[in-house]
């Protein structure tokens, strides 16, 4: 352990110290002291500003420690093949072999696209399994990996690094990390993973024009790699569905022979009316021998073509009967329809570019995945699509959709927050943990998934086991819905114990549900079904209050004993789940949280309101329009517009509303499910106007034939170029434009199309993942009229992490370089020398602030030097004093009273004065005695009892007062002549006593 | 002559002092009591006590949370020969022989664990190792240095098969008792061939109804303990299967326990019972009257976290401290 000064410069004041401490030598507030005092105030007073001086020095304890840390980064990206990756594990397992007990760590990360710390560093010789760990192998990111290893190093011990990766990386600057990394003493060592492919097959692009028309015959541009000779099929799609690229014999694929190097195909195809106005082709080549391709990923490519055409609508539906009419009605009207059914939902967003508008009909919120519903509301707001939301028992609020992001874009919330008197529901959730693995972490989010679908007028509770106090409590007590964060940020902190039976758990739930003022009742239990099923008296409680049980078992490959959750599920009334894939689980919680929100549905037979004539309720009169028998309860947002609405005995509640939302425009019509809600609808002669109207209102206005478009992606960046010229070939300048361009990961940035010259606009993005970058726009000519959509794409097709034939070891040399570390042999039998753990790094230093001690001694340094210089303690006295008292107490504690220890003090006086009588009979009497204790004694003289009291009190060692008798005693002193002469003289002996000492000690 | 500066003269103590006396003696009584009340209120002396008396009886405490041979990860089932040899299954399947000394010997793990991990072990009077491999519905039967030898018990319902077997126990016949959950929830009684020859208790069985039997130990009267955990019990049976007594109700007071999982024989005749659920061992008469608690939750020496497993050799008392990961052993 040793010292050191953070600020030494301040170390130079301490020659200061003598002269500051000396100079009070003539000042006063010590003057006066004596010797002693005055040297330990002196000291004092030196040591207290010494202590401040070390302090602002910025004095530190420092440690130093031998000990190495090393973090090895195992790539695995799909660029490096599988035999190498193997060949990491026992680099690790030979390396490790040379690591210091007690002293050294090591730890692992794996990084491909992410990166993922699959052991801190720790000492001992366990070495992870490295298993299949979701580390997105489609890319390669080692600058975030070396970020990773940086924060993981434990603070005492010297830290290395020791990357094993082919190199190639993808995104991210490796070498700006390792720069930063190497400033703060972290050492890299490198080991290539080197390989080569002989046969490899690519395809490196497919063109297609970005525009076209009806009619026109467009190429699609095919080029292709080959390191050797090889032959294969091509296949052909547009839209998904296979393009027959042999009319005669009708076959989709055909056959090709590469050559080695570039080879280039091109294919025509008629845009025939009647098709898709966005067209999304993409060409894969399937090599004839698997030897003849090592990277399978490489061998696809798409692009994308816009055709003006008319427009088509895609309906989701869960009901064909309900649905019937709706879509006959439609299809009178001359609109394009299409009928899915919600199972088959398409779920890549650009499945949805071909269609102008979307209507899901009564569909719930878990058939449809969250990242779909981020991709619906991409269409909507950066792509112009439109999308209409029908009602039902499934939708809005009842479908599980409250917090979505289709809420976000709808013109209504699904949330009721007025106060009415709405039935309430009750959840309770009941969780266990399980034998797998980050079993927590999943409880958690679902949970924390199923409080998202719950209306804030619904009860929720969750509770688990907790092992320290052997039994089950509320993470969550049941409480109202209202401040979800809040509830969400207590479920963080839930941690499942291992519990042994469900009785007791189930029945908290039970009590708690029965406490709230809910009409509908459920309960959630999640388990893998190890503990001891619940009693049959519970199951019987349950049945009695009529609260129904889900259960969900988790396993993951553990063992999942479903017996037990099953039958709880089947005596209650509730449902059971066994999914095999986590990710399905917040789906089951929204869906079970639905039985709670059913209460959102008003099924009451109501009449309609027309709001306003102007808008989609055009031309309809309210008397003339049918009752409707439900709806779902949905609140307004401010500046929509709302034409049809419920009439209800509180006022009305939206039936019909829409808006403008971004690029798009969507509509909300909370009723629905037509056979049970709105039978005379059917037959009803608005029907079909008024949703012909709709709809059309809501479908995206193609852009027309006026734009030439033309997309690329070069190093990195897409490229967007648009020459507007009108009918008559002339420039069309100053358009103004609206733009969104959305990544493969869904995310929409806003595109900056800007003119460049007459009648030409480009816009550039960033183009980093592989897949497909779709744009939307809109134009107006000059400011005003309708605005215009369009859209486009380009594909990124794969990422360059599988244009990779071969390892870059120059470029890990450089990061090595950069890391003054070595670059190290992979295989076996090169590695005897080889010694990550070699002490070659700077020490570590632990450093440890001694302010605070130093500064706590000061302060009572001074505290002690204030009191020396103020307070003079003579120690004889106070010892006397301390006698004198413990005497006293003595005295009480033998229980004398007042009455008795006056006695004493007589008797002793008598004493005393008889002494005395003795004494005097052999002096002369009235010889000028030295008065003191002068006796004559006259009974009941109080003169002399006050004296010979006076004298006890004073060999006590009381201090006499100014005229030498103790105040208490002075009222006897009534006496007169010889009494008085003999006192005063007294008292004048007294005052020249108290001089005399006065003066010794001045 | 006097003197013009703040000067507080303690010549006189006694003028300083109150002479009377009488406040203050009293003052500093209540204060000092006031203060060691104060002490006795915030630091729990009286808990305090209890733990530095259970803390003084740890005889020695081996293992840590670690995955290196010598640490643990969730121990749960233990079983200990009469010379103090350990051997310890934890949640990374693994089971670890340590040496009476505490120090590891052998490390080996059970041939699959992806389902789960054993809960249960126990040693038969030639030296062999019963493990009961809980998610896999079978016994596997070791050497003391992990050769596997036999194994037995096929996943079900029926006679003889296995739905989550918990503990193995072995008499001096050397017929082998195995205890279950899951649904199950009986013990079955099998021969020195591994040949099913009856099943006793089980969620039907009347008075001798078990539920989740987690441990089990034999009496060296003849007899079979078994603690029956969510009934918050224990059951003591004939080898035969017949019921003869019950002991303990829920609770956390002397005499009841909280979900026992284990249970072990000291050498007076009397029971050491490990409670999951108070986190304490408890020692009680065979007939059920309390004689003494040991520990409480928490994670110094002579504390515990949810123990799993107990047992008792050469006089001293082996806790299996779960949630610490670790453990305990006592003299008793």
């Amino acid at each position: 352990m040793r010292v050191w000064a953070e600020n030494p410069e301040w170390l130079l004041l301490l020659l200061a110290v003598p002269v500051v401490v000396g100079l009070p030598l003539y000042v006063r507030s010590l003057s006066g002291l004596s010797g002693g005092r005055r040297w330990t105030a002196l000291i004092t007073r030196s040591l207290v500003m010494t202590l401040l001086i070390l302090c602002l020095a910025g004095l530190q304890w420092t440690q130093t420690s031998k000990s190495v840390s090393v973090v090895y980064l195992l790539d695995r990206s799909d660029s490096v093949p599988e035999n190498l990756k193997a060949a990491q594990q026992e680099f690790i397992h030979q390396t490790k072999k040379k690591m210091k007990a007690d002293e050294d760590r090591a730890g692992v990360i794996t990084f491909a696209g992410q990166s993922v710390v699959e052991q801190t560093p720790i000492q001992g010789d366990y070495i992870p399994p490295i298993g299949k760990s979701q580390v997105k192998p489609e890319q390669t990111n080692l600058a975030d990996a070396i970020r990773l290893a940086a924060a993981v190093f434990p603070p005492d011990t010297a830290k290395r690094i020791v990357v094993l990766s082919d190199g190639n990386e993808t995104t991210g600057d490796a070498l700006a990390e390792a720069r930063r990394v190497a400033a703060a003493d972290i050492g890299i060592d490198v080991v290539p993973l080197d390989y080569g492919y002989n046969h490899e097959v690519q395809v490196t692009n497919l063109w297609t024009p970005p525009t076209a028309r009806v009619g026109d015959e467009i190429p699609l541009k095919i080029s292709l790699f080959s390191q050797a000779p090889a032959e294969g099929d091509l296949v052909l799609s547009d839209n998904g569905r296979p393009i027959v690229l042999d009319p005669e014999t009708g076959r989709d694929s055909i056959h090709v022979s590469l050559q080695p190097g570039k080879n280039a195909l091109v294919h025509r195809l008629r845009m025939d009316p009647g098709g898709a106005d966005f067209h999304r082709f993409q060409v894969q080549f399937v090599p004839s021998r698997k030897l003849d391709d090592s990277i399978p990923q490489n061998n696809r490519a798409s692009a994308f073509t816009v055709v003006a055409g008319k427009g088509k609508v895609l309906i989701v539906s869960t009901s064909d009967e309900d649905d019937a009419r709706f879509v006959q009605a439609l299809q009178e009207e001359n609109i394009d329809v299409e009928v899915c059914h919600a199972e088959d939902i398409p779920t890549d967003l650009a499945q949805y570019q071909p269609y102008s508008a979307v209507v899901l009909s009564n569909v719930p919120a878990d058939m449809v995945p969250r990242p779909l519903q981020d991709s619906l509301a991409s269409y909507v707001k950066d792509l112009g699509g439109g999308l209409i939301m029908l009602g039902g028992n499934q939708a809005f609020g009842a479908g599980g959709w409250i917090g979505s992001p289709i809420e976000k874009i709808m013109p209504v919330d699904f949330e009721v927050k007025s106060k009415r008197q709405v039935p309430r529901g009750a959840l309770a959730m009941v969780m266990h943990s399980t034998e797998m693995p980050q079993g927590n972490g999943w409880g958690i989010r679902i949970a924390q998934a199923a409080v998202d679908a719950l209306s804030r007028l619904d009860y929720v509770g969750v509770n688990a086991f907790d092992s320290g106090l052997g039994q089950s409590n509320w993470v969550v007590p049941m409480q109202l819905a209202q401040n979800k964060d809040a509830i969400k940020r207590s479920l963080d902190k839930m941690s499942m114990g291992d519990m042994p039976d469900f009785n007791s758990s189930i029945q908290m739930a039970v009590t708690a549900l029965n406490q709230t003022d809910a009409a509908q009742r459920h309960m959630i239990v999640i388990s893998d079904g190890d503990p001891a099923p619940p009693s049959t008296g519970v199951i019987a409680q349950l049945k009695r209050s009529r609260i129904t049980v889900s259960t969900v078992g988790i396993g993951m490959g553990y063992h999942v004993v479903s017996a037990t959750l099953e039958k709880i599920a089947k005596d209650t009334g509730g449902r059971f789940y066994l999914p095999n894939d986590p990710n399905k689980l917040p789906q089951i919680f929204i869906k079970e949280a639905r039985t709670i929100t059913r209460a959102l549905i008003n099924e009451k037979p109501f009449n309609v309101l027309v709001q306003s004539t102007t808008g989609l309720a055009k031309g309809l009169s309210e008397r003339a329009i049918p009752q409707l028998e439900g709806m779902v309860l949905t609140t307004p947002k401010p500046l929509i517009e709302m034409p049809l609405a419920a009439k209800t005995d509180t006022g009305s509640d939206p039936l019909l509303a829409n808006w403008q939302v971004g690029l798009g425009r969507s509509v909300a019509f909370t009723s629905g499910m037509w056979r049970r809600w709105g039978p005379q609808w059917l037959d009803w002669e608005k029907f079909k106007p008024l949703w012909s109207q709709t709809v059309r209102w809501s479908m995206r206005k193609s852009g027309s034939t006026d734009l030439d478009i033309q997309t690329t992606i070069e190093e990195g960046r897409g490229k967007l170029v648009i020459d507007a010229v009108d009918k008559t070939a002339g420039y069309l300048n100053f358009l103004e434009f609206q733009g969104r361009v959305i990544d493969p990961a869904l995310n929409s940035k806003s595109l900056q199309i800007v003119q460049t010259g007459p009648g030409h606009y480009e816009a550039t993005f960033e183009t980093g993942a592989p897949g497909a970058y779709i744009m939307g726009f809109a134009y107006r000519k000059g400011g005003e009229g309708e605005w215009q959509t369009v859209q486009t794409g380009i594909a990124s097709s794969y990422s360059p992490e599988y244009a990779q034939l071969q390892g870059n070891p120059s470029f890990l040399a450089r990061v090595a370089e950069t890391g003054h570390g070595l670059v190290l042999p992979l295989e076996t039998d090169k590695m005897s020398n080889v010694n990550v753990f070699r002490r070659d790094l700077p020490e570590a230093v632990m450093r440890e602030p001694a302010w605070p001690t130093f500064l706590a001694v000061a302060l009572a340094l001074f505290l002690f030097d204030v009191a020396v210089r103020r307070i003079a303690i003579d120690p004889r006295a106070v010892a006397a004093g301390a006698r004198g008292w413990i005497g006293d107490l003595a005295g009480r504690w033998r229980g004398t009273s007042d009455k008795e220890s006056i006695g004493s003090l007589k008797r002793r006086r008598e004493q005393v004065q008889e002494q005395w009588r003795q004494r005097l009979k052999q002096t002369a009497p009235d010889a000028g005695l030295p008065q003191g204790p002068r006796k004559t004694y006259e009974p009941g003289a109080t003169p002399a009892d006050a004296a010979s009291q006076d004298d006890f009190v004073e060999s006590l060692g009381a201090s006499r007062k100014g005229d030498g008798k103790p105040a208490a005693l002075n009222r006897d002193a009534d006496d007169e002549g010889g009494a008085t002469g003999r006192l005063l003289q007294a008292k004048r002996r007294a005052q020249q006593k108290m001089e005399d000492d006065a003066k010794d000690e001045g | 002559m006097t003197s013009n500066r703040a000067e507080i003269h303690l010549r006189n103590p006694a003028g300083w002092f109150p002479r009377p006396c009488t406040p203050l003696p009293r003052l500093l009584l209540l204060t000092c009591a006031f203060v060691l009340a104060g002490i006795h209120l915030l630091t729990g002396c009286g808990t305090q006590s209890q733990a530095a008396r259970d803390a003084r009886t740890v005889a020695t405490t081996f293992g840590q949370q670690g995955l290196s041979d010598g640490q643990f990860f969730y121990p749960r089932a233990i079983a200990v020969t009469p010379q103090g040899r350990t051997f310890i299954a934890d949640k990374t399947g693994r089971i670890q022989r340590f040496s009476a000394t505490g120090h590891v010997e052998k490390v080996w793990k059970t041939p699959e664990n992806k389902a789960g991990m054993p809960v249960g072990m126990g040693l038969a009077p030639d030296g062999r190792l019963f493990v009961a491999d809980t998610h896999y519905n079978r016994v596997l039967v070791y050497d003391q240095d992990g050769q596997l030898l036999n194994q037995f018990g096929k996943p079900g319902r029926g006679p003889g098969q296995f739905e989550m077997p918990t503990d193995v126990a072995i008499d001096r016949d050397g017929l082998i008792y195995v205890s279950e959950t899951g649904g199950n929830d009986r013990i079955s009684k099998f021969d020195a061939h591994f040949n099913y020859i009856k099943s006793f208790g089980g969620p039907e069985d009347g008075d001798a109804a078990t539920s989740r039997p987690v441990g089990m130990t034999i009496d060296p009267d003849n007899t079979l303990w078994v603690a029956d955990a969510v009934n918050h019990r224990l059951l003591h049976f004939s080898l035969d299967g017949q019921l003869l007594g019950r002991i303990g109700s829920i609770g956390s007071e002397p005499g009841q326990f909280r979900y026992p999982y284990d249970t072990a024989l000291l050498p007076d005749g009397t029971l050491v019972v490990a409670e999951f659920g108070n986190s304490r061992l408890q020692q009680v008469s065979r007939d059920g009257k309390s004689l003494r608690t040991w520990g409480q939750g928490g994670w110094q020496v002579g504390q515990l976290g949810y123990p799993w497993g107990v047992a008792v050799a050469k006089g001293q008392v082996y806790a299996v401290d779960s949630g610490n990961n670790r453990v305990q052993v006592i003299d008793w």
